[in-house]
C-alpha cells in the first residue's frame, strides 16, 4: 500500500475537504465497527497472529491495520511521551503510545502498566459510558509487550503510585488500539530481568541468567536498567568527543582490514582477502602514530577494535569499541598524560552531572559505590606502588609486571589511601612494555609508558612511542620481532616524526567500571566473545 | 482365701552366661548404694564437677578476651594507615606518628626510589590554616612534593585554595627526585583526615 495519492492535491482547501471527509468516514465506520465488534468481539481475540487486510478501513476496537505508513496521521493526532505525563497534563485527552507491561483485570476494572523505554504509568479501563464490559476483557486479554494507543484522560492521583516512574498521575483510558502484537509466550519476563539477583533468591523469585538475556537481547534490552545503561555509555562517547574536540583533537578513521598484526602475532583474526589473507585490525596503534608524523598533531579515533584472545573472563570480549588517542607534546610526555586524565575527568564530571537518573536506575539493579576521583587525577610511579604493595605483604620483584589480584589489591590500597577510584601508573619497567615503547632516559630498566586504572582494573595503557627509526629498529630487534613484517612501520619514521605519547581506552570496559557493574557484557549490546557470535 | 494358682513359666534360678566381651556396670536396682550417690540425688554437688565447670568458665572468659583483642588488631590491619583525627591535634600534644625528625628521617630513608606520601583530607568550607605553616616547616626541612586535589564530591573550589601550597615544583614530573609527599585532598567531609603510609 504506497503514500495515499488523495493527499497530493496541492490546494489546502481541497486536502482539509479530503481530510474531513476522510475523519468523517472514519467516525461512521469506527461507530459501525463497534457495534459489529461487539458481536464478533471473542473470535478476534482468541487469534494470536492477526494481520487484517491492507485496505480495511473499518476499525475494531482491537487491531489498527498493519502500520506500513498508508495514511499520515501526523495532523491530527499527537502522541505524547510517558515520560511526560505530569500533573500539568491533568483533566488534559490525549493519545500514548507505549507498551503494555502489565496487565491486570479486578471485575469491571482493568489496570494496565503502560511502559516507554524507563518509564511507566497506570492506566485504568473501567466499565462505564465511554468502555463496554467487553472492551475491558478485550484490554485484560492483550499480550505482555504489545505496542498499544491509548486515548486517554491525565488524571491526578492523591497517594503516589509507586511502582511507577510517573508516580502522580494516572490515564483514564476511553480507546484502546494494537498497534503491534507480541507473541504470548515470551522467552524472558521483564521483572525478572530487573530483579537485583539477591532478592530473587531471597524470595524465591526468578532472575534471568545472562546467557537467556544475551539469548534474546531485543526484550532484555528494552528492561529500564539496560536503556539507562547504554544510554550512559552513549553519553561516554559523547564527552569523549566533545572534550577532545575542544582541546583541538581531529577524529580519524583507520582501517581495520590491515595486513600485518600490530601488537603481536598471536591474537588476530584472519580474513580471506581476495586470493591472499589479511587481519582485522586489533588497535588503530599503527595508523594513529602515522597521522601524529603526517602533521595532525593531535587525534582520535572511535571504531572497533578486535582481539583473539581466548579468555573467558568477566571483562575481555573479542570485539569491542576503541576510544584511542594520540598526541605530538613540545617538550614532555606528561603533557599527553595531562591531557588524557583531563578528558576522563571531564568524562566522569558530565557523567555524573548529567546522567545521575540513569545512575539511580542501573544503581537500583546493581547497587555499588559511587564513582570518585581526584582533580588533577592522581599520578604514582611504578615503584610506590611496589612499595605499597610490598607494604600489604605481597612479594614482587622490581620489574615485575603487576598481575590482575595485585592490580586490585592496588586499587584498594589507593582508595584507602586517597580515596579515589581513578589514578595513573606512571614509569612501568621497560622489560613488559611492547618494543615501541620510548625507555626512561634517566634509568634504562623503565620507560616512559603508563597505566590507568578504574576501580583497580586496567582501562589504558600508553607510552611515549619511540620516534626515532633507528631506535625503533633496535628496540624491535631486541623484542625478536621479524623487521620485515613492520617495515611500513618504522619507514614511517624515517621523514620527520615529532615526538608523541597517546593511549586507548574500551567503551565498554569504562562503563562497566563506572557504573560498578562486574560484566563487561552487560555493557556491550551484542558482545562478541569466543563462545558467543550471535544476536 | 486362696488365689489362682499359675504354674511358673520359668523357674527363678536360671544359670545366665554373661558373654565376657561387653563391659560391665554396676546394678542400678541393687541395694547399698554409697553414700555419696546418695548426696548427688539431693541435689548437692560434687566437688569435682564444681572444679569443671569453673574451669569451663575460665576457658570461655579467655575466650571472649582473646575475640576483643583480635577484633581490635583487624581494625587496625585493615587500616593501616594512621587514620587520625587532625581536628583533635591542634589541643593536645601531638601524638602523631612522628616521634620526633630522627624518625622521620629514617622513615624517609627506607624504599629507596618510592615517593612516602603523606595525604591529608580537608573540607574546603573550613580550610586548616594550621595545615599551611606545618607544609612550610616541612619545606625548610625536605624535599617535599606538594600536591592539590579536588576530590568528585566537591563542585567547586575557590582558586586561591588550589594554589595555597605554592606554585607546582619544576621538577614536579619526577616524584622519585623528592623525600616526601605532601598531598591535600579537598573533599567533602566533617574531619581533617591524615593518613600515612
Amino acid at each position: 500500500c504506497v503514500v495515499s495519492s488523495c493527499f497530493r492535491a496541492s490546494e489546502e482547501e481541497q486536502q482539509a475537504q479530503s481530510k474531513k471527509a476522510l475523519k468523517k468516514q472514519q467516525k461512521e465506520a469506527e461507530k459501525a465497527a463497534k457495534k459489529a465488534e461487539k458481536q464478533a468481539k471473542l473470535v478476534s481475540v482468541r487469534q494470536e497472529t492477526q494481520t487484517l487486510p491492507m485496505a480495511h478501513h473499518c476499525r475494531m476496537e482491537g487491531f489498527l491495520f498493519f502500520y506500513n505508513s498508508c495514511d499520515y496521521k501526523s495532523a491530527d493526532r499527537a502522541l505524547v511521551r510517558v515520560q511526560d505525563l505530569t500533573p500539568e497534563k491533568a483533566e488534559q485527552q490525549i493519545w500514548v503510545r507505549a507498551r503494555i507491561h502489565t496487565s491486570r483485570a479486578k471485575g469491571k476494572q482493568c489496570f494496565l502498566v503502560l511502559r516507554h523505554q524507563q518509564f511507566t504509568v497506570q492506566a485504568l479501563l473501567a466499565v462505564g459510558d465511554r468502555a463496554s464490559k467487553q472492551m475491558v476483557k478485550f484490554a485484560a486479554n492483550l499480550t505482555k509487550e504489545s505496542i498499544i494507543d491509548v486515548e486517554a484522560v491525565v488524571k491526578k492521583v492523591e497517594q503516589k503510585i509507586e511502582s511507577c516512574s510517573q508516580q502522580d498521575v494516572e490515564l483514564h483510558v476511553e480507546r484502546i488500539f494494537v498497534i503491534s502484537q507480541s507473541e504470548a509466550r515470551l522467552p524472558l519476563q521483564l521483572e525478572d530481568a530487573v530483579r537485583p539477583e539477591g532478592e530473587g533468591d531471597e524470595e524465591g523469585r526468578a532472575t534471568v541468567n545472562q546467557d537467556t538475556r544475551l539469548d534474546n537481547r531485543v526484550i532484555d534490552l528494552r528492561t529500564t536498567t539496560s536503556q539507562a545503561i547504554f544510554r550512559l555509555q552513549s553519553g561516554v562517547c559523547q564527552l569523549f568527543r566533545d572534550t577532545l574536540i575542544n582541546k583541538g583533537f581531529v577524529e580519524i578513521q583507520t582501517p581495520k582490514i590491515i595486513s600485518a598484526a600490530s601488537e603481536g602475532g598471536a591474537n588476530v583474526f584472519t580474513v580471506s582477502y581476495f586470493k591472499t589473507s589479511a587481519y582485522l585490525a586489533q588497535s588503530p596503534q599503527l595508523y594513529k602514530q602515522m597521522c601524529i608524523c603526517a602533521d595532525f598533531d593531535k587525534v582520535f579515533c572511535v571504531g572497533p577494535v578486535f582481539r583473539a584472545e581466548d579468555s573467558n573472563t568477566h571483562r575481555h570480549l573479542t570485539e569491542f569499541v576503541g576510544l584511542d588517542i594520540e598526541m605530538a607534546f613540545n617538550y614532555h610526555y606528561h603533557e599527553v598524560i595531562d591531557s588524557i586524565t583531563d578528558t576522563m575527568v571531564q568524562i566522569f564530571k558530565g557523567l555524573r552531572d548529567r546522567f545521575q537518573t540513569e545512575i539511580q536506575t542501573v544503581n537500583k539493579q546493581y547497587p555499588s559505590e559511587p564513582f570518585k576521583f581526584l582533580e588533577p587525577t592522581l599520578r604514582l610511579e611504578y615503584k610506590e606502588a611496589v612499595a605499597m604493595l610490598r607494604a600489604a605483604g605481597v612479594e614482587m620483584g622490581d620489574e615485575e609486571d603487576l598481575s590482575t589480584p595485585n592490580e586490585k589489591l592496588l586499587g584498594r590500597l589507593v582508595k584507602e589511601k586517597y580515596d579515589t577510584d581513578f589514578f595513573v601508573l606512571d614509569k612501568y619497567p621497560l622489560a613488559v612494555r611492547p618494543f615501541y615503547t620510548m625507555p626512561d632516559p634517566n634509568n634504562a630498566k623503565y620507560s616512559n609508558s603508563y597505566d590507568m586504572f578504574m576501580r583497580g582494573e586496567e582501562i589504558l595503557s600508553g607510552a611515549q612511542r619511540v620516534h626515532d627509526a633507528q631506535l625503533l629498529t633496535e628496540r624491535a630487534m631486541h623484542h625478536g620481532i621479524d623487521l620485515e613484517k613492520i617495515k611500513a612501520y618504522i619507514d614511517s619514521f624515517r621523514y620527520g616524526a615529532p615526538p608523541h605519547a597517546g593511549g586507548g581506552i574500551g567503551l565498554e570496559r569504562v562503563t562497566m567500571l563506572y557504573l560498578g557493574l562486574h560484566n563487561v557484557r552487560q555493557t556491550s549490546m551484542f558482545p562478541r566473545d569466543p563462545k558467543r557470535l550471535t544476536p | 482365701m486362696p488365689m489362682y494358682k499359675v504354674k511358673p513359666v520359668s523357674p527363678g534360678d536360671i544359670k545366665i552366661d554373661l558373654p565376657t566381651c561387653m563391659y560391665k556396670l554396676p546394678n542400678t536396682h541393687a541395694q547399698g548404694m554409697n553414700c555419696g550417690e546418695h548426696a548427688l540425688q539431693n541435689g548437692e554437688v560434687d566437688p569435682a564437677l564444681k572444679a569443671l565447670e569453673e574451669r569451663q568458665d575460665e576457658v570461655l572468659r579467655r575466650l571472649y578476651e582473646l575475640k576483643a583483642t583480635v577484633d581490635g588488631l583487624a581494625k587496625t590491619v585493615t587500616t593501616p594507615d594512621a587514620d587520625l583525627d587532625a581536628s583533635t591535634l591542634s589541643r593536645g600534644p601531638t601524638e602523631s606518628v612522628f616521634r620526633g625528625t630522627a624518625d622521620l628521617d629514617s622513615l624517609l630513608g627506607k624504599d629507596l626510589g618510592a615517593l612516602r606520601d603523606i595525604v591529608i583530607s580537608a573540607n574546603p568550607a573550613h580550610p586548616p590554616l594550621s595545615l599551611l605553616v606545618l607544609h612550610a616547616l616541612l619545606c625548610q626541612r625536605y624535599q617535599v612534593l606538594s600536591s592539590v586535589h579536588v576530590h568528585s564530591s566537591v563542585s567547586a573550589v575557590p582558586p586561591p585554595l588550589l594554589s595555597c601550597l605554592g606554585p607546582r615544583h619544576i621538577d614536579s614530573y619526577a616524584r622519585q627526585r623528592f623525600q616526601l609527599g605532601f598531598t591535600l585532598i579537598w573533599k567533602d567531609g566533617e574531619r581533617v583526615k591524615r593518613e600515612q603510609h
